[in-house]
């Protein structure tokens, strides 16, 4: 394989490499930069969670690994080889509920699988084997217009692993949900995750959630978004929900609670100086 | 769901139906009330405004010595066949419409002028151009629907969600997919809607076509008794109008519930 000849080591080639990536949206109302020179790596079988508040861009990060947005500069390197087309190596859960509310759960679920070459028999049974992971298997046959928010997220993330992507990608799947459904979603997910081996690159902007699941945290600046800090979470595996009491893990929320409110005056107080000393430079010219 | 639930299921939907018919019946009855009192208080006469009570039979005759049904077969042959024709149109292009703005920034315009010209006005040209028979008639109603019908077709498909889009292409649908596999099934609902609407302008069409220039139909048959003033039969033909509207809408009702089961609005009367 190609990408292999980029590195030495096969095995070290990370999943996921990010590239001083730059992203300008130009609208109507001018030009917004979402993200500043931001470079990141998840390795293989990783799950790597880009943390931040919202409006930092952390969104565009996960639709540019997508391949739903281009960067507008920076590079983008999937397995070691450029981005390819979307939807082949990455599967998505969005945070609005994306499945699809004209078929059922199972058929929602089936949906990718023709694309990777199913036969309908196949594609079935397949169905059910996810629709059973995500503890589905009596709404089959129901609409997902008829399902609860959590059970339609649980569609989204079935249908996402059901393709068997290298790499699962999900932008705040929870963000929508209500605290104890969000609980409950989040230990299944714990649960799936340490069944396999895949890489999953996961977007918050709940630092208990972040530490709750993620191997590694990219913690993310206000917009312009770029990486801050690069956290190793050690907690053991498996984990449940009830590791959100235990001391170090209040401790290590602290600290990162600390690290994005400093970070937040420190923009401030930085914006401010710029405008001041802008402000100055048009007094001068005016004298 | 066990044999308990669904025959609750079934009783409460008679239930519900009963009580709608109750409460939609209510204005009927007022207007039934108000006709009869109108009549007796100011002794109006009847080639302004027939006794209702003498409505009965003339429907009765209607029906059966006049072989209304005849008329109104054909009215709605002419109906559907322009109709169909138009959504057969309507539907691809306003697809296309909604999904490629391309094809909206060349299409939209011109709609957008014909969409303003009032049908009727093309019915002198339409019959000078196919006669005064049934294509003439189906050619009216398929102009005044198409029109609309494909502005309709494009706003529903374009108000598709993007996001679904993205999902699909997330899970490797390529882009040709999309249109059949997310567009169409989602907005589908929408669109059956606007067949709804604008089976409902049909009728207008239809009647002003057929006033103008016909030997045959529903509006043939108010403007034939206007020349030999038979009011009761005037007064007849358009409560039938109302009655056949009323079953076309109550009838796309039901279809749009059993083919969109997981839709989450359905509108109307009765539906």
């Amino acid at each position: 394989m190609k990408h292999r000849k980029l590195s030495a080591d096969a095995s070290f080639t990370p999943a996921v490499r990010l590239r001083r990536l730059c992203k300008v949206f130009s609208g109507a109302s001018g030009t917004v930069r979402a993200l500043n020179d931001l470079s990141m790596d998840v390795a293989k079988g990783e799950f790597a969670v880009i943390l931040g508040p919202s409006g930092s861009g952390k969104s565009t990060v996960i639709r540019i690994v997508a391949g739903l947005e281009r960067p507008t500069s920076g590079s983008v390197l999937i397995n070691g080889s450029p981005c390819p087309d979307p939807g082949r190596v990455c599967s998505m859960v969005f945070q609005s509920y994306t499945s699809f509310p004209w078929l059922t759960v199972l058929q929602n679920i089936e949906f990718g699988l023709r694309y990777i070459g199913l036969g309908k028999e196949r594609r079935c049974r397949r169905a059910k084997e996810f629709a059973r992971l995500v503890g589905l298997e009596d709404f089959e046959a129901a609409y997902v217009s008829q399902l609860s928010g959590g059970m339609k997220q649980r569609v989204a993330i079935a249908s996402a692993l059901a393709t068997d992507p290298e790499i699962l990608l999900m932008d705040e799947p929870f963000g929508a949900l209500d605290s104890q459904t969000r609980l409950v979603m989040q230990e299944q997910l714990l649960t799936i995750c340490e069944a396999s081996d895949k890489t999953v690159l996961f977007v918050t902007h709940d630092i208990e959630e972040a530490l709750l699941l993620g191997d590694r945290i990219y913690v993310c600046s206000a917009r312009p978004g770029r990486i801050i800090a690069e956290l190793d979470v050690a907690f053991p595996h498996p984990r449940t929900v009830s590791l959100r009491n235990r001391k170090d893990f209040v401790d290590r929320k602290l600290e990162i609670f600390h690290l994005l409110r400093d970070h937040y005056y420190t923009q401030k107080l930085e914006a401010a100086y710029e405008q001041r000393r802008r402000r100055g430079r048009q007094d001068f010219r005016r004298q | 769901m066990n044999n308990d639930d669904e025959e609750v299921g079934k009783t409460s939907a008679a239930n519900n139906m009963l009580r709608r018919l109750w409460w939609g019946g209510i204005p009927f009855g007022a207007l039934a009330l108000a006709w009869i009192v109108l009549v007796r208080l100011f002794e109006i006469r009847p080639v302004f405004l027939p006794p209702l009570e003498l409505m009965p039979d003339v429907v009765w005759r209607m029906f059966l010595q006049e072989a209304i049904l005849r008329d109104v077969a054909i009215s709605c042959f002419r109906i559907l066949v322009g109709f169909l024709a138009a959504a057969a149109i309507a539907t691809p292009l306003g697809i296309l419409m909604g999904y490629d703005s391309r094809m909206n920034q060349i299409f939209a315009p011109i709609i957008g002028f014909f969409r303003y010209i009032p049908v009727p006005v093309f019915i002198p040209l339409c019959i000078l151009w196919f006669g005064s028979g049934n294509l003439e008639k189906m050619v009216v109603i398929f102009l005044g629907a198409w029109f609309q019908l494909t502005l309709l077709i494009q706003d529903a498909a374009s108000s598709v969600r993007r996001d679904y889009y993205e999902a699909a292409t997330m899970l490797g649908a390529p882009r040709h997919a999309l249109v059949l596999r997310v567009l169409w099934p989602a907005s589908l609902p929408q669109i059956f809607d606007g067949y709804r609407v604008t089976i409902g302008w049909a009728w207008t069409y239809l009647i002003v076509a057929e006033i103008v220039g016909a030997n045959t139909g529903l509006g043939y048959y108010i403007i034939k008794a206007q020349r030999y003033l038979q009011i009761p039969q005037i007064f007849a033909a358009i409560a039938l109008i109302g009655v056949l509207g009323m079953a076309t809408d109550l009838l796309m009702g039901k279809i749009h519930r059993s083919i969109f089961p997981w839709a989450e609005r359905s509108r109307g009367f009765l539906a």
